[in-house]
């Protein structure tokens, strides 16, 4: 959890970027405002009524004005009644419609995104974002401005009222105004201070929870319960400290207002009593201002709320607004921008290349100083499989995120065909490619939606034919619902092998030009992992491919191997040279070969 | 059926109540303050709109008031309305006077209404994380990490928000009703049945929204899960979509249920819409039966002008509260289900229920007795497994994937209890020694070990309740082939690890975790495959030095790695649940067996040459079944020799 500074001076800039959708509801927030006065006017008018009957009907003995009386008083409260539920709807679906256009617009832009974001940004911390932040963002904008516009029109308007009838009075009633807006101002300013603290400790218990619960096999095993039980009530009791401190503060603030409010009503009720004595004052209006002084004060405590969950907003804000502005680090170039305009005007499918890969002196560096590659060259005929070897973190998905255009070269350049590959459209490029993790991911929905990723065109047959390839077929129908089975969340209803090969069917019915194959460090059992086998030897076939590979029947048939070590090419060719070499490779493969076969007779 | 249901839901209504309880310890007596005091407050503010009619009937209007003997008689001394006429400041002060005493009151309710929920949310937390430590060992395989922290966080939140207004404030409806409608009747009882009969329409109206909103909220969290679901799944499956340029697709897909989300959020927004409008039109329409009768009579001169407003305050106090009601018992709603979430938890059954009392030296041999055990019923894993490991032997276990070597290492620390048969160490049955004792005197280091986002120092401390000493640190860090780890961070051993800080890989965390065992100084160290992620050198390396630092102590030791297992004082092999063969390496190379295998599969490759290895690997089965088929014939021999 990042610290947030809530003593930073109000951001415009930040507001407008999260403002801006509000704009599409600029009628309903029109109608709003005028539906929050109404209710509010209505709310100020009302002391005044009771005071009118109290005078003009009552003292004045005119029961026959009653009736008139009371058709007024049912017009006004049936149409609060309609205004209230118009204004909650309409608050709704401005709030909503924000919280979905915000969201939707941060993920648009999360789809254009390089992979550059991805890995420096959590997905935990993009769910917050999209979720929680925008959420309370929409709620504030509709809700606050609810809160506002009521509270604020009505005093002003209970205020004017009371003014045009009695002046005097009216500023000795609303004299209590002056040190109640002193006393807000501090216990606002000391409650940002105290509740700071309160959620810095609140994120600290979160987590420790979260490791608690996910470290206490651990625990378990060194009988460390009481080292943890000790820690973590230093934090609660922290919590517990924090949260009562701030609380005694609100709990003043609150009393505080109520307890003026009355000084203020004593006031009237001592001024205008002289008054309606002395037979200045009506009873009616000496009643009205009673009331009215009682009521006045109600919206107080919301409006200081509102500043506050406004200033605590802006965090939120400022992180939203930054993820929706993020700047995508690859994007197409002028020319590439036009090739895909007149693709897409004429209609015509993305052009198929041929596979040929050229790295022409390629550096690069995650980190800007740090680089990971360097000067690195190699040509890739088109057909031919390349396969990256290496220890983890050697630096194998390095190439395969420069092939793929996932990253781009800091110097060098990579070129497709022949051309060098930032001057294709993005999309060219990856309609020309297939991904296919071992570790494979699939989506909630039904193997033959899944299947249907690869190619969002293909009809029930060509999924079928895919899957009849790479020979997925026969657990498919076997499955309760063939090809209409839910896969579950993540693919979780099915097998790792059964997943390899939904993956492989997806990625054959895409039929790219480039494939890119990471596969599985651990092994399935012995016969998916023979199914699945066969069908990464065909989906290879034909196409270039990079293979970032664990198995050794892999790698001895590939056509290169790129041996990875640090960050570089160590060594390179095909697995004789490599072997015959007698270098990292031979050692290597020693070590693979081993755990295999004795992962074979230990599986 | 029905009967067992309701006795399920009985039981549910007590553990809720039996937990809150529990949760308010240490402040009860706040909560009971704080309601006396929000009691008393409602009783003060029934009492200013008194002020007002005494000011407007008897003070500005000169007629007689009723009043109580005792405040009529301190006022006839005063001097009456008379002298409160010259004087109507005393009533602006009286009235004032009663807003400080119920503002008063209020900061007393507030401080320690909020002062008692801050202590029961202390307490539930605490309670609560203890659990987790307290919670069986197996209990964590099918944990769902990310809503036991829910339970922790937000329900606990949940019940403090409640506890610290609502919970009160119904005292608060309750009191304010009671004294409102005494007072009303003791001014005048026709007015007081013009002015109550809608309440009770409100209070089933807020009922029957109640019953109709669950509904609906239940729907809009369910929308927003399955949004934060298909979220995490594209942002977990995010190469996946670039790579096939499926942005389009995600967003319909995200679009949609983004809508979805929206169009019930909606719809539960405009049921509160509904709820506040006819409520307020309602409340609203009780005070206008009150201005019309009060006007009429007030008129006629039935009653004063002064029991006319005061009706008018006393009505559209008690409405406010009435009309919270539909949102309190929502609130009420979700803080009973938080409360059951949190129930559900603590009422796991505790790892230390079932604990022995005695805390022997466990220095002694290590008897595996018949030992049964099954994850899942049905599905045994260990099926009378008996060997013994006497002291001071280092033993190394071998098996097959699933063969049940890790269920076997947990037993010996009784983080699982054999099913059949028994555990001894020394001559006692484990079953006899207290857990805590045991663990601390069987150093089990895991395959995967765990971190805590601390420094180095205080992770390994941990292992000695937090109290390590330099020297012991360093000693263990050496053993454990840490110190060079140590070396390469920034802040040594300051440096805080795990999430929130530097990443250790496998093999750095592995060394950490066997160095935060050895400080307990075990008596019994068990490795279970915890040096499979370091390199086979580094891990001779740290089996020396482990051999040097603390040779003599037992040690059982699971892995794959012909190495270790060569080195150790036997190997006992596990197959189909039982020990298959027992020996020393010399011992189990000469007899066919798993072992063999294994153990021909290394010597293989260096009689086979690489060329052949390399066509092998095209086929690694074969290879398997070909040792399978060369046991067979060993086999079939051996039983010929014996014959």
């Amino acid at each position: 959890m990042e610290e947030v500074d809530f003593r930073q001076p109000f951001k415009l800039a930040t507001w407008r970027g999260i403002l801006k959708y509000a704009l599409p509801y600029k009628k309903s927030f029109g109608l709003l405002v005028g539906m929050m006065m109404m209710v509010a006017g209505i709310d100020a008018l009302s002391p005044f009524v009771t005071g009118w009957v109290l005078d003009d009907v009552i003292i004045a003995s005119r029961p026959d004005l009653l009736p008139r009386a009371l058709v007024v008083y049912l017009v006004m409260v049936s149409l609060q009644a309609v205004v209230i539920r118009l204004f909650i709807g309409m608050a709704g679906k401005i709030e909503m419609g924000m919280n979905y256009a915000i969201r939707q617009a941060a993920f648009d832009r999360l789809q254009e995104l390089s992979f550059s974001y991805f890995d420096k940004t959590g997905s935990g911390w993009i769910m917050a974002r999209l979720t929680s932040d925008i959420g309370k963002l929409a709620d504030i904008i509709a809700w606050g401005a609810v809160d506002m516009v009521w509270g604020g029109t009505m005093m002003l308007a209970m205020a004017g009222l009371m003014f045009a009838r009695d002046w005097k009075l009216a500023l000795v009633t609303l004299s209590v105004v002056v040190p109640l807006l002193v006393v807000s101002v501090l216990v606002e300013r000391a409650l940002m201070e105290r509740s700071r603290l309160v959620r810095k400790t609140n994120s600290k218990i979160t987590q420790a929870f979260s490791e608690g619960i996910r470290g206490a096999r651990v625990v378990k095993t060194l009988a460390a319960e009481g080292v943890q039980n000790r820690a973590f009530g230093e934090l609660s009791l922290t919590m517990r400290r924090a949260s009562v401190k701030q609380a005694r503060l609100s709990a003043f603030y609150l009393p505080v207002v109520i307890a003026l409010g009355y000084v203020g009503t004593g006031l009237a009720l001592w001024q205008g009593g002289g008054s309606v004595l002395a037979g200045t004052l009506s009873y009616g209006t000496l009643v009205a201002f009673v009331f009215s002084a009682l009521q006045f004060f109600d919206p107080v405590t919301d409006l200081a709320r509102i500043f506050a969950d406004v200033q605590y907003a802006q965090a939120s804000a400022e992180r939203v607004v930054g993820l929706i502005e993020a700047q995508p680090d690859i994007v197409d170039s002028p020319e590439a921008l036009a090739r895909e305009k007149a693709r897409l005007a004429d209609g015509s499918a993305v052009p198929r290349l041929s596979g040929r890969v050229e790295f022409r002196n390629v550096s690069f560096a995650y980190v800007p100083g740090l680089e990971v590659l360097k000067d690195f060259s190699l040509d890739v005929a088109a057909g031919t499989t390349v396969a990256l070897v290496g220890e983890t973190g050697s630096g194998k998905t390095t190439i395969v995120n420069l092939a793929c255009r996932f990253y781009e070269p800091t110097a060098g350049s990579i070129r497709l065909d022949g051309q060098d590959y930032k001057e294709l459209p993005l999309a060219w490029l990856h309609g020309n490619l297939g991904y296919v993790l071992q570790q494979p991911y699939l989506f909630s929905g039904t193997v033959r939606e899944n299947i249907r990723y690869g190619k969002l065109t293909a009809s029930d047959a060509q999924a079928e034919q895919a899957s009849r390839l790479v020979k997925a077929h026969d657990f498919i129908v076997d499955l309760e619902h063939g090809y209409d089975s839910p896969v579950g969340e993540g693919g979780s209803l099915l097998s790792t092998g059964q997943k390899q090969l939904v993956s492989l069917a997806r990625a054959v019915l895409a039929d790219p030009a480039i494939l890119v194959l990471d596969e599985a460090t651990s092994s399935v059992d012995t016969e998916t992992e023979r199914l699945v086998q066969d069908a990464i030897d065909l989906v290879l076939e034909g196409r270039t491919s990079f293979v970032v590979a664990h198995r050794l029947s892999t790698i001895v048939d590939a056509d290169l191997i790129l041996v990875m070590k640090d960050g570089q090419v160590r060594e390179q060719g095909t697995h004789r040279e490599l072997l015959a070499m007698g270098g990292y490779y031979k050692k290597l493969f020693e070590a693979q070969f081993l755990e295999e076969t004795e992962a074979a007779v230990l599986a | 059926m029905k009967a067992q249901h309701e006795n399920i839901t009985t039981h549910r209504k007590t553990t809720r109540l039996a937990i809150l309880w529990q949760a308010l310890r240490g402040s009860r007596a706040l909560f009971v303050g704080a309601t006396l005091a929000i009691g008393l407050a409602a009783l003060v503010s029934v009492i200013d709109p008194l002020i007002l009619r005494y000011t407007l009937d008897a003070v500005l209007g000169g007629q007689s008031v009723d009043l109580p003997g005792w405040l009529d008689s301190l006022l006839e001394r005063l001097g009456g309305g008379s002298y409160l006429a010259r004087n109507v400041w005393l009533c602006g002060l009286g009235f004032a006077a009663a807003g400080l005493v119920y503002g008063l009151l209020m900061f007393v309710r507030g401080l320690l209404a909020s002062t008692a929920a801050e202590k029961t949310a202390q307490n539930l937390r605490e309670r609560l994380f203890a659990k987790v430590n307290l919670l069986p060992y197996r209990y964590f395989a099918k944990a769902n990490t990310g809503d036991l922290v829910q339970r922790c966080t937000s329900d606990v939140e949940t019940i403090r928000r409640f506890m610290a207004t609502q919970f009160v404030d119904i005292g608060r409806a309750l009191a304010l009703l009671v004294f409102t409608v005494i007072i009303m009747f003791r001014i005048d009882r026709g007015m007081t049945l013009v002015a109550i009969p809608i309440i009770p329409v409100v209070i089933v109206f807020s009922y029957v929204f109640f019953l109709r909103i669950q509904k609906a909220f239940a729907a809009s969290d369910e929308a927003e899960g399955a949004l934060s679901g298909t979220l995490q799944e594209i942002l977990q499956g995010v190469r996946v979509v670039k790579a096939f340029a499926r942005q389009e697709f995600e967003r319909g897909r995200f679009d949609e249920r983004n809508r979805h989300y929206t169009g019930v959020t909606r719809r539960l927004i405009d049921l509160f819409g509904w709820y506040w409008s006819i409520s307020g039109w309602l409340c609203m329409a009780q005070t206008g039966a009150v201005l019309v009768a009060g006007a009429l009579w007030a008129g006629s001169g039935r009653i004063s002008v002064g029991t006319f407003v005061v009706f008018l305050a006393l009505v559209s106090r008690l409405m406010w509260p009435v009309r919270q009601l539909g949102r309190t018992l929502t609130d009420l709603g979700k803080t009973l289900v938080a409360l059951d979430r949190v129930g559900i938890l603590l009422a796991e059954p505790s790892e230390y229920d079932d604990d022995g009392h005695l805390a022997p030296d466990l220095d002694g041999a290590i008897e595996f007795d018949n030992v049964h055990f099954a994850w899942d019923a049905g599905m045994p894993v260990l099926k009378g497994v008996s060997f013994t490991v006497a002291a001071g032997e280092t033993v190394a276990i071998l098996g097959k994937t699933g063969a049940g070597k890790t269920a076997l290492v947990q037993l010996l620390a009784r983080l699982a209890e054999p099913d059949k048969g028994s555990i001894r160490i020394g001559g006692v049955d484990i079953r006899r020694v207290a857990k805590r004792h045991l663990r601390n005197q069987v150093g089990l280091v895991p395959q995967e070990p765990f971190l805590f986002s601390r420094t180095m120092t205080e992770n390994l401390a941990m292992a000695r309740d937090g109290q390590a000493d330099q020297a012991a640190l360093l000693q263990a860090a050496a053993t454990a082939g840490l110190s060079g780890v140590l070396e390469k961070l920034d802040k040594g051993w300051d440096t805080v690890v795990g999430e929130e800080g530097v990443t250790l890989s496998g093999g750095q965390r592995q060394r950490a975790a066997i160095a935060r065992v050895l400080l307990k100084r075990p008596a019994v160290l068990v490795l279970d495959d915890a040096l499979s992620a370091v390199d086979t050198e580094t891990d001779s390396a740290i089996r020396a030095s482990l051999q040097a630092d603390r040779g003599g102590i037992t040690t059982l030791i699971v892995s794959h790695r012909m190495t270790t297992l060569a080195a150790a004082d036997r190997i006992v092999v596990l197959e189909d649940g039982v020990v298959s063969a027992i020996g020393t390496h010399a011992e189990l190379v000469a007899r066919p067996g798993l072992y063999k295998r294994v153990w021909d599969i290394q010597r293989g490759l260096e009689a086979v040459g690489l060329d052949d290895a390399a066509a092998l690997a095209s086929n690694p089965e074969l290879l398997g079944l070909e040792a399978e088929a060369d046991d067979q014939a060993l086999e079939a021999d051996a039983a010929g020799a014996v014959a």
